[in-house]
């Protein structure tokens, strides 16, 4: 056993630092996408895959660096600790490509990769709607054959990003008369084609990063479906698995992390009285336990993943600890702006324990509900009866009879 | 990075898994608990099997702490009363670090198995220029039948590491068990004639260093009893039927055994950094060892309570054995210090490293 880097992790993390400390203006420029904001968070991914930090793990042909799982996830800690924002392309470098590579053709991996890494094109998911989020399978948007392609009509929900983006993964009915997880074709889905409407959804931090999309008989070619007819499911689980992989960590990608904790009580500690300090430390040490957990955690699913082999439950276990954290965390953080948390800034203008807190009940829901994933858990890893469905065998009726 | 167990250690973890089970600790808990019979002792095997003594080495051939919270991880499934938290993971560490000629008489005393130690924690003990001892020690695992106890002991000019024996000078206060499988006692010491072991800071770095492995250890032997609430109650509730269904199939039966099992996974990575990092990185080691041992309190006492609430009844009843498990859980949150202790000396840690 063993934590700390090898001699190759340790030259490459000092390669890393070095590299995002002097560009640090470039890349250190506050978290949170938003429109005005997006041309400068591609000019930040451009910067980093340049440098090869953008799809560490993909292949060179491909875009990527050719690296390792341990490599990706130096880089990851080097940005958080640089306090550099999330990419702006995360959901196409951490979902749509991985699900590009596993299931695409060869002319799609060449033609989308590594713009994707780059950030010449920005990519979204259009998976959840109004009738089907954690049920997802339940989906009513309808893909039809129309010579030698498609059209699609429907409505996408929780589209993260999609007023920005440039291309997205999308999940569709191709047969109706199946049962539900069968009928289902993934297809690539050109943001700016005809029919595509897109509205963004002001969330309760204040900003608008989800977004509702509209498809009204929206062409696609057949060139742009991904993977096999009605063999969507298979691909949108290994959306689904990167994306349970790429949730988690200890809140420091959110700016709530151990570090940001303990630099917050540090401050707040001289103006609190001995028992309130008593408590608050209580509660600092719990948060910071959970986080360092957390991080461990992370790292046997590293561990796993360096050898080749499929991460354990562990990963599982670790977002759902996580999410929980990071409420908890949020909660601590604004405990300790005293009278200010009942405002939503300082005085001075500073309200991000504000802004955390507002945006954490959204990464229990994010990504797979607590409760699907609790069910998840329950069923494939302790093995509990799973609870009875009446809907898996039956032909899909989209959703309309509820 | 290479977290996780190598495949000596996975070797190890099957070998203790195996006697263990030959050597469950619950009939005997009950029946001491009943008052009419005794629990199975196996200090004479773990130290035929190199486990007794598995840090008394140093250089290339000593164990790792890792090793013994591997071990120790299997005996608290079973709740087996054993020295592993008392005495490998704590007197022998402790003797051999300190490394003065009546240390390691005593230490070679132990592996010989001629005498069984407690190691007690306490507040108030005198030495006087007489070299007797004096006050009352804190609950010692594997008191009641411990024949040597050792203990710091204040003089003026300092404290001291002292050995005493049990006798009508040391007296173990009589006292009904909570769970008889620690074997826990306080003691009355009057006047009782004591051996010094050794004296000054490198005597009080080795006492603290000692006391953190045992922590650990704790925590291993928690993350045991942890699983084995979490197997339990999961197997009940695959079996048991209400409204016509199997009881884990209800999403609140399900989730509280989810939320127990998280923990138990959240709590293995805390332990195994801990034990890794007494061996490794032994500055952190105080840090790591309280995280450890702050989580295991939550989480045993979580899955014990668990085990009870998914039993229904039965699980509430002296005959079921799920109150076992319950009675480790509550004893070992306080043991060793309690989650509030731990926190707060995390929390200060943490914040010593910040610069005002």
């Amino acid at each position: 056993m063993d934590i700390e880097d090898s001699a190759e992790g340790a030259a490459f993390r000092g390669e890393v630092r070095a590299f995002v400390s002097a560009r640090r203006d470039e890349l250190s420029i506050g978290r949170g996408a938003a429109p005005e904001r997006v041309p400068d968070l591609r000019r930040a991914q451009a910067l980093l895959h340049s440098a090869g930090l953008v799809g560490v793990t993909w292949p060179v042909e491909y875009g990527g660096r050719g690296g390792t799982p341990v490599q990706k996830v130096i880089v990851e800690q080097e940005l958080d600790r640089a306090e550099v924002p999330r990419l702006i392309g995360w959901i196409g470098v951490g979902m749509c490509g991985p699900a590009i590579m596993a299931h695409g053709t060869e002319e799609q991996k060449r033609r989308y990769l590594t713009p994707m890494l780059n950030a010449d094109e920005v990519w979204c998911q259009l998976f959840s709607e109004p009738g089907a989020g954690s049920d997802l399978a339940a989906l009513s948007t309808r893909a039809v054959r129309d010579g030698d392609g498609w059209r699609i009509s429907g409505q996408k929900v929780w589209t993260t990003g999609a007023q920005w983006c440039d291309y997205g993964i999308l999940l569709a009915r191709t047969d109706p008369s199946k049962p539900k997880h069968r009928g289902l074709t993934m297809f690539l889905l050109d943001m700016r084609a005809p029919g595509l409407t897109v509205r963004p959804l002001r969330e309760m931090t204040g900003a608008a990063v989800f977004n509702e999309v509209f498809l009204d008989d929206v062409p696609v070619p057949d060139s742009a479906r991904l993977g096999e007819i009605d063999g969507g499911w298979a691909v949108a689980l290994t959306v689904l698995m990167n994306e349970r992989y790429s949730v988690g960590g200890d809140g420091t990608v959110y700016g709530a992390g151990p570090d940001a904790l303990t630099r917050a009580v540090a401050d707040a500690l001289p103006g609190l009285g001995t028992d309130r300090r008593a408590e608050i430390l209580q509660e600092y040490a719990a948060c910071w336990i959970e986080g360092l957990a957390c991080r461990m955690t992370g790292n046997r699913m590293l561990t796993a993943l360096s050898e080749g082999r499929e991460p354990g439950p562990e990963g599982s276990a670790g977002k759902l600890a996580s999410s929980a954290l990071l409420k908890r965390a949020a909660d601590l953080g604004l405990c300790l702006q005293g009278d200010d948390a009942l405002f939503g800034a300082s005085a001075a203008g500073d309200g991000t324990w504000q802004g955390i807190a507002t945006f954490a009940p959204g990464i229990s829901l994010a990504g797979g509900t607590t409760e699907v994933m609790k069910n998840i858990l329950g069923e494939r890893v302790l093995g509990l009866p799973p609870e009875p469905r009446l809907d898996k065998a039956a032909a899909a009726t989209g959703g309309k009879e509820r | 990075m290479d977290f996780q167990l190598s495949a000596d250690q996975l070797a190890l973890q099957e070998m203790a898994r195996d006697f263990f089970a030959g050597n469950g600790g619950i009939a005997g808990a009950r029946a001491v608990l009943a008052g009419d019979g005794e629990l199975p002792d196996v200090s004479a095997d773990l130290r035929k099997l190199g486990l007794l003594g598995l840090l008394a080495e140093s250089g290339d051939e000593a164990g790792t702490v890792l090793d013994l919270a591997v071990v120790a991880e299997q005996a608290g499934r079973t709740l087996t009363p054993t020295p592993l938290a008392g005495t490998a993971a704590r007197a022998v560490p402790l003797l051999r670090d300190v490394a003065t000629p009546p240390a390691a008489e005593l230490l070679g005393r132990i592996l010989d198995g001629a005498v069984r130690v407690a190691v007690a924690d306490v507040r108030e003990v005198e030495l006087s220029a007489d070299g007797t001892v004096s006050g009352v020690t804190g609950p010692a695992p594997g008191g009641t039948i411990a024949g040597t106890l050792i203990m710091p002991a204040w003089r003026a000019d300092g404290a001291a590491l002292v050995s005493v024996q049990v006798s009508s000078h040391a007296v173990a206060a009589s006292r009904p068990a909570l769970d008889p499988t620690r074997e826990l006692a306080t003691f009355e010491l009057t006047s009782a004639p004591a051996t010094v072991l050794a004296t000054g800071e490198a005597a009080t770095a080795a006492w603290e260093r000692a006391r953190d492995i045992a922590v650990v250890v704790l925590a291993a032997e928690d993350l045991g009893t942890t699983g084995e609430c979490v197997r339990r109650a999961v197997e009940y509730a695959k079996d048991r039927t209400a409204f016509g269904r199997r009881i884990g199939s209800f999403q609140a039966v399900k989730h509280a055994l989810v939320d127990a099992y998280v923990a138990e996974e959240q709590l293995r990575s805390l332990v195994w950094l801990a034990a890794w990092s007494a061996d490794a990185d032994p500055r952190n080691l105080p840090l790591y060892a309280s995280a450890a041992a702050a989580y295991a309190a939550g989480a045993a006492e979580r899955a014990a309570e668990t085990l009870i609430q998914v039993h229904g009844g039965i699980g509430f009843t002296w005959e079921h054995d799920a109150h076992l498990f319950w009675r480790r859980a509550k004893v070992d949150r306080a043991l060793l210090g309690d989650v509030h202790e731990h926190r707060a000396r995390v929390a200060r840690l943490q914040l010593a490293g910040v610069s005002a």
